[in-house]
């Protein structure tokens, strides 16, 4: 009977282990059903926002599920202090099948796409931002110095390759660079117009050269450095 | 506020603040860009344009007529 006790509560001793160190390094964090929200305290959140319609079709299954076991990668290779989300709407098997589709949670992922202006035919999206990504006030937009990258015309190497580099980037600095995507909204006629009017002031500031030669004293000024 | 005379030495003043609000506005214009803050660049670049037509037309208020001292 003793012998019994002590082999059940080494058993249970090593589960309880395994399953702490498991969550110790969940940095891929999969959000399951509309209720559970979204883990704060991260330095990043790596959202992979599925809208794109296409990558719901059987055809994409194979894509999907190659997508996600690529997100499980990433997530557990880019720290505790960094985390990558997944939207599901249940918590089941994955598997490489049409019912992985009908179990993400596009929608969720939708409302984040709507609100931040990404364009569902260039998804799935992955977008990597600084800010906890409170879904209570998406009206805000886009969160300043997030990056976006638009993964639907990609292919599984060039995502990857993506991947490890952003695994790099966080990793090493603790953010990404942000992309000229993150601005997806197209800029309006009197922005564009403010940004021709800069580039042009700009470049006439550099056309103006001053020479000065009085005998011994010349000088020759350029309001810009020669490259 | 009402000027009752122009002199020289205040539009020289006058010139010398507004020159000096307009080379930190258009410095700051210059300086980042317009997409970070479009709305913030729209005010430097109407300020600049607004200083700079009212410097002028207080000067060429100032100067209006003042050929007919000299001759």
């Amino acid at each position: 009977m003793k012998k019994l006790c002590a082999v059940f509560a080494a058993y249970a001793f090593l589960f309880l282990t395994f399953t702490q160190v498991a969550q110790s390094w969940q940095a891929a964090v999969e959000v399951v059903s509309k209720i559970e929200k979204i883990p704060k305290n991260f330095k990043t959140y790596s959202l992979f926002l599925v809208c794109n319609p296409q990558w719901l079709a059987p055809e994409k299954s194979e894509g999907l599920y190659g997508l996600y076991r690529q997100f499980e990668s990433f997530g557990r290779t880019i720290g505790d202090d960094n985390a990558a989300v997944w939207f599901w709407k249940a918590k089941q098997y994955v598997g490489n099948d049409s019912s992985l589709a009908e179990n993400v949670d596009v929608e969720r992922s939708v409302r984040f796409c709507q609100a931040w202006k990404l364009k569902p035919s260039e998804g799935p999206h992955l977008v990597v931002t600084t800010v906890y990504p409170d879904e209570s006030s998406l009206s805000s937009g886009l969160p300043k110095g997030s990056a976006v990258y638009g993964l639907g015309n990609m292919s599984p190497k060039d995502i990857s390759a993506l991947l490890t580099k952003l695994t790099d980037d966080l990793i090493g600095k603790g953010r990404v660079e942000s992309t000229p995507a993150a601005t997806a909204a197209p800029l309006a006629l009197w922005v564009r117009l403010l940004d021709a009017t800069q580039r042009t002031l700009n470049s006439f500031g550099c056309a103006w050269t001053f020479k000065l030669n009085a005998g011994p004293v010349s000088a020759d000024l350029h309001a810009c450095k020669a490259e | 506020m009402a000027i009752r005379k122009w002199h020289a030495g205040k539009l020289i003043i006058l010139w010398a603040w507004g020159g000096v609000s307009v080379a930190l506005a258009f410095t700051s214009f210059l300086s980042s860009p317009v997409r970070d803050a479009p709305l913030q660049h729209l005010v430097e670049l109407i300020f600049i344009l607004v200083a700079l037509l009212v410097l002028s037309g207080i000067t060429w208020h100032w100067l209006g007529g003042r050929e007919s001292d000299r001759e």
